[in-house]
């Protein structure tokens, strides 16, 4: 019996128009996860129209209408296997108003590939892209450098791309000499699953290669207890049951509990999944729990559960490193829009502008500047306009990330570095 | 312009609510593509529903709105998404 293989979630992302569809299609392709009957089905359409070459781009065309004919939960997300891992890839949407939903979502990327045309170099996109990733958390980073068809394979084509994406990825806090940058064409198949005769200048690993060469995330089970509240139930019968998905730690059956900020303790007494009472929670579980000691109007959505002796922290204020994604004109001390952090939903002021960062070098373009706009990154002071739990994205990064949402659309992507805590005892 | 799947998990208010119906409002209010259910705890079950929006300002939201206001829906929330 074959043993299931480690899966890793993969985040396609990248400059409209640079490959990532293509990029991604050519993977399912070369992996086998087309199935060979419908690349058979194609060559011979291809034949009879009396077209001699086989088309790739046919293939992907048709795959993409057979897909938005009729989409369901399994195959919304493409899945391919290496040798080493299966993967499930997510194609991220271009637009900023799904930010929020990566942010607080329920399947964090493990790793990403970053698509750039070689002929374009860096642009506004992957250089947002890029500050997401790792406001995402996503440490481990492979580079396509797409499109080497179209820049005749040129080797000081692709070092200048890699020299404009280090300098990019320093900023962030990425450690280029790490991470693989390969030429590759998503058209013509380069450096995808072995290396190709045009680039006989390239070295390194293909895309299937650096794929392989990732590792396994670890669960975050030695972080502590955090579980932020979705909804609270009151079921006859049993008591008050909130529900939600751990992010860190291991929620145990008889745990002594602490909910933020509504400032309440309370006991584990049994915890349900897929209607099974388990033992315990692991993080990725979405699970009801039965609490002794809390009534069902003591806490609510966007309160979070944490281990007694390590309670969640609520911040006075905290200080975050920001992406401004898109702002209308300026924003400045004073703007407080919401806060989009795990399940809480908090408007909260900028306090201080404190430094704007220079995405070229990293190093500080301005202090105290008077203003930011769309495409700055900067660090600030923020203080929530009602208690509201955060924790420091370097102890536990799964509740230090946030979204900023104002009239409705998208505004800026953070992370808290640090945090003055509310005393609550 | 692309498109994007995306699903979204649906609570109800409570254990009673009636699932069947509670589908229909949903395929009512949104387009919807496919819809699962995913048992939890305590006689409360999710469901999780796979809607179609074009990748464009507004999107998510529109979707979330639309279902948070189905009377018998306690959260609607966007938990994945991908280009299609
Ligand atoms: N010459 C060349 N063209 C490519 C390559 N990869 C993609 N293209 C072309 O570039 C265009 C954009 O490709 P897509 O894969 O749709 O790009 P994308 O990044 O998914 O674009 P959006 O989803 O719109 O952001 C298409 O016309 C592709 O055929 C490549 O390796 N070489
Ligand atoms: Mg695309």
């Amino acid at each position: 019996m074959a043993v299931e293989k480690p899966h890793m979630n993969l985040a396609v992302i990248g400059h409209i128009d640079h490959g990532k569809s293509t990029t991604v299609g050519r993977l399912l392709f070369e992996t086998g996860a087309v199935a060979p009957h419908i690349i058979e089905s194609f060559r011979k359409e291809a034949e009879s129209k009396g077209k001699g070459s086989f088309e790739f781009a046919w293939v992907m065309d048709s795959l993409k209408e057979e897909r938005e004919r009729g989409i369901t939960i399994d195959i919304a997300h493409k899945r391919f296997d290496t040798d080493k891992f299966y993967f499930t890839v997510v194609d991220c949407p271009g637009h900023r108003d799904f930010v929020k939903n990566m942010i607080t979502g329920a399947s964090q990327a493990d790793a990403a590939l970053l698509v750039v045309a070689a002929p374009d170099g860096v642009m506004e996109q992957t250089k947002e892209h890029v500050f997401l990733s790792r406001t995402l958390g996503i440490n481990q980073l492979i580079i396509g450098i797409n499109k080497m068809d179209a820049a005749k394979y040129d080797e000081k084509r692709y070092n200048e791309v890699k020299e404009q994406l280090s300098q990019l990825l320093k900023v962030v806090g990425y450690k280029p000499d790490a991470i693989s940058f390969i030429p590759m064409s998503a058209f013509v198949g380069d450096n995808i699953s072995k290396p190709s005769e045009n680039t006989p200048w390239y070295k390194g690993p293909t895309v299937l290669d650096a794929l392989n060469a990732l590792t396994e995330p670890e669960k975050p089970t030695n972080l502590p207890m955090r579980l932020p509240i979705q909804d609270v139930y009151s079921i006859s019968g049993i008591g008050t049951v909130p529900v939600g998905r751990v992010e860190t730690g291991i929620m145990k059956k008889g745990m002594k509990v602490s909910f933020m900020p509504a400032n309440k303790e309370g006991e584990i007494k049994s915890i349900e999944m897929h209607h099974e009472e388990i033992p315990q929670a692991l993080p990725g579980d979405n699970v009801g729990f039965n609490v002794r000691g809390i009534g069902k109007g003591d806490i609510r959505r966007g309160d979070v559960c944490g281990a007694a002796d390590v309670p969640p922290t609520v911040a006075e204020e905290f200080i975050a490193q920001v992406v401004v994604l898109h702002h209308p004109s300026a924003l400045t001390v004073g703007y407080t829009p919401v806060f989009h952090c795990h399940t809480a939903q908090i408007a909260c002021s900028f306090v201080e502008l404190m430094k704007k960062l220079d995405p070229r070098t990293g190093q500080v373009k301005e202090e105290n500047p008077t203003f930011l706009k769309t495409g700055d990154a900067a660090i600030v002071k923020i203080r929530p306009t009602q208690p509201m739990v955060i924790e420091k994205v370097k102890e536990i990064p799964q509740l230090g990330r946030f979204a900023v949402r104002d009239m409705g659309s998208t505004i800026a992507a953070g992370v808290c570095m640090d945090i003055t805590p509310k005393q609550m005892r | 312009m692309g498109n994007v799947a995306i699903i979204v998990k649906i609570m109800p208010e409570s254990p009673e609510v009636d699932r069947e119906a509670l589908k229909a409002a949903v395929r009512a209010a949104v387009p919807v593509d496919d819809i699962q259910e995913e048992p939890i705890g305590f006689g409360l079950v999710a469901l999780k529903a796979a809607v179609v929006v074009p990748d464009s300002a507004g999107a998510p939201d529109e979707v979330e709105a639309a279902l948070q206001k189905i009377d018998g829906v306690a959260s609607a929330e966007i938990v994945e998404s991908t280009l299609v």
